[in-house]
C-alpha cells in the first residue's frame, strides 16, 4: 500500500538530541526521513500539490522552532504529524474565507512507487488517485483528517485522539460518519471518477 | 427498517470489535440485505482508501526547505522565546500599570469623594427626623458639608474632563492604547505568530 512512514529511522533519536542543539544538519536528516509522510498528509488534507508543499514546509519550520518543546517520551512522527494536521486545519479554515474549492484543483502531485510503472499502471494510478481525492474533497475538514491519519499514517484511535487533542470516543465517531458519508456515494465517486 | 449498526461496521474495518460483537456483527449481517448493502459499501470505501499509496513531495523538497530556513529571519527557539515572552510581558504589564494607574486613582478619587457625599446626604435625611432647634441647626450643618462634598466631587470630575484638561487626557488615553497595541504586537511576535520584524513597534 505504500503507507511505510519513517518509522524506522535509526538515528531519530540522536537528530533529535543534536536538532534541538541547533545542529542543522541533524534537523535536515530529520526532514528528509519525514517529508513524505508529511506531505502526504498536507496533500490528503488539502488536496492540491502546491498547498501542499508549502504547508509542509510551513509545517518544518514550525518543528524547527519548536523544537525544544518536544517531549522525548512521545512518539516523534506523532508529534509532527500532530503539528501539521493543525497547520493544515488553518489553512482550510483560511481558504474558507476565501471561496477555494478542493474539487476543481490540479492533477494530483508525484505518486510514491516502488517500482516504475508502465502507461497502463499510471493511468489506472491516476483514476484510483481521482476517486480518492474527489471522497476526501466531500467530507468536512474535521472528518478528512482522521481518515487521512488512519490510513495513510496508520495511527491508532488513541495516537489520533492524540495528534489532535480529541478523544477516542470523539475519532470512533468521526470515523463512522465519514465512513458513512463515503459510503452513500462512493459508487458515484467510482463511475465518474 | 436501517439498523444502528453503522459505527459497529466502522470499528469493524479498524479491527477493534471484540470476538462476541463480531459475531453479533456477522449474526445481524446473514439475515438483513439493508445492512448487508451498507456493510459492502463500508468496504468499498476502505477498499478505495487503503489502495491509494502515500504520495511524495517533487525531488529536492530538504534541500527547498533549507533554502527557505536560511532565508527566514533568526527565529527564537522555544525556551528563549518563553524567558521572552515572560519578559514582554512583565514589561508590558508595568508600563500599563505606570500609566493605568494614575488615571484610575483620579477617578477613584472622584468617586469616593461622591460616594461619601452620598453617604452623608442619607445619614441627614436619616437623622433629620427631629424638628426640635438644635437637630433643625445639626440638620443643616449636614447639609452644608453635604453640598460641600458634592461640589468637590462634581468639580474633581468636571477638573478632570474639562476643556483644558482634555488635551491631557486624551493624549493620556492615546498613549496607554499605543502602549497597549504596542506590547500585543511583541507578545504575537514572541509566540511565533507573527515576523519578528514587526518587533521596531518596541521602539516606540
Amino acid at each position: 500500500m505504500g503507507r511505510e512512514c519513517a518509522l524506522l529511522y535509526d538515528n531519530e533519536p540522536a537528530d533529535i538530541t543534536a536538532a534541538r542543539r541547533g545542529n542543522a544538519a541533524a534537523f535536515t536528516r530529520l526532514v528528509e526521513a519525514y517529508q513524505r509522510p508529511v506531505y502526504n498528509l498536507a496533500y490528503r488534507m488539502l488536496g492540491n500539490a502546491g498547498e501542499a508543499e508549502e504547508a509542509a514546509q510551513e509545517t518544518f519550520l514550525r518543528v524547527y522552532t519548536q523544537i525544544g518543546t518536544y517531549q522525548a517520551g512521545r512518539k516523534f512522527s506523532s508529534w509532527l504529524l500532530s503539528i501539521a494536521s493543525h497547520h493544515c486545519i488553518d489553512v482550510l479554515r483560511r481558504r474558507r474565507l476565501t471561496w477555494l474549492s478542493i474539487e476543481d484543483e490540479e492533477a494530483p502531485a508525484e505518486m510514491l512507487t516502488s517500482d516504475a510503472p508502465g502507461p497502463e499502471d499510471t493511468m489506472l494510478q491516476n483514476e484510483q488517485e481521482t476517486t480518492v481525492r474527489k471522497m476526501l474533497a466531500t467530507l468536512p475538514p474535521d472528518y478528512r483528517l482522521p481518515v487521512v491519519l488512519r490510513y495513510w499514517h496508520e495511527l491508532s484511535y488513541e495516537e489520533i485522539a492524540e495528534a489532535t487533542h480529541s478523544t477516542v470516543s470523539a475519532v470512533k465517531s468521526k470515523l463512522f460518519r465519514a465512513r458513512a458519508m463515503l459510503a452513500n456515494q462512493v459508487g458515484q465517486f467510482q463511475t465518474s471518477g | 427498517m436501517a439498523h444502528d449498526y453503522g459505527e459497529r461496521m466502522s470499528l469493524m474495518l479498524d479491527g477493534r470489535l471484540n470476538a462476541r460483537e463480531r459475531a453479533d456483527l456477522t449474526a445481524h449481517l446473514a439475515t438483513c440485505e439493508e445492512c448487508r448493502a451498507r456493510w459492502a459499501a463500508f468496504q468499498q470505501v476502505d477498499r478505495v482508501l487503503a489502495s491509494a499509496a502515500q504520495v511524495a513531495p517533487a525531488p529536492g523538497f530538504a534541500a527547498r526547505f533549507a533554502g527557505r530556513l536560511a532565508r527566514q529571519p533568526a527565529r527564537r527557539t522555544a525556551p528563549r522565546r518563553v524567558f521572552a515572552g515572560i519578559g514582554a510581558f512583565a514589561t508590558g504589564a508595568a508600563a500599563i500599570a505606570l500609566l493605568a494607574v494614575p488615571m484610575l486613582l483620579a477617578v477613584w478619587e472622584g468617586i469616593r469623594t461622591l460616594v461619601q457625599g452620598a453617604l452623608l446626604l442619607l445619614g441627614s435625611l436619616v437623622a433629620g427626623a427631629p424638628t426640635q432647634l438644635g437637630y433643625s441647626i445639626s440638620l443643616a450643618a449636614r447639609w452644608l458639608v453635604t453640598l460641600r462634598a458634592l461640589n468637590e466631587a462634581g468639580q474633581s470630575i468636571i477638573g478632570a474632563l474639562s476643556p483644558s484638561a482634555g488635551p491631557i487626557l486624551a493624549g493620556y488615553v492615546l498613549m496607554l492604547v499605543v502602549v497597549v497595541a504596542a506590547w500585543a504586537t511583541v507578545m504575537r511576535a514572541v509566540s511565533g505568530r507573527q515576523n519578528t520584524m514587526t518587533l521596531p513597534v518596541l521602539v516606540f
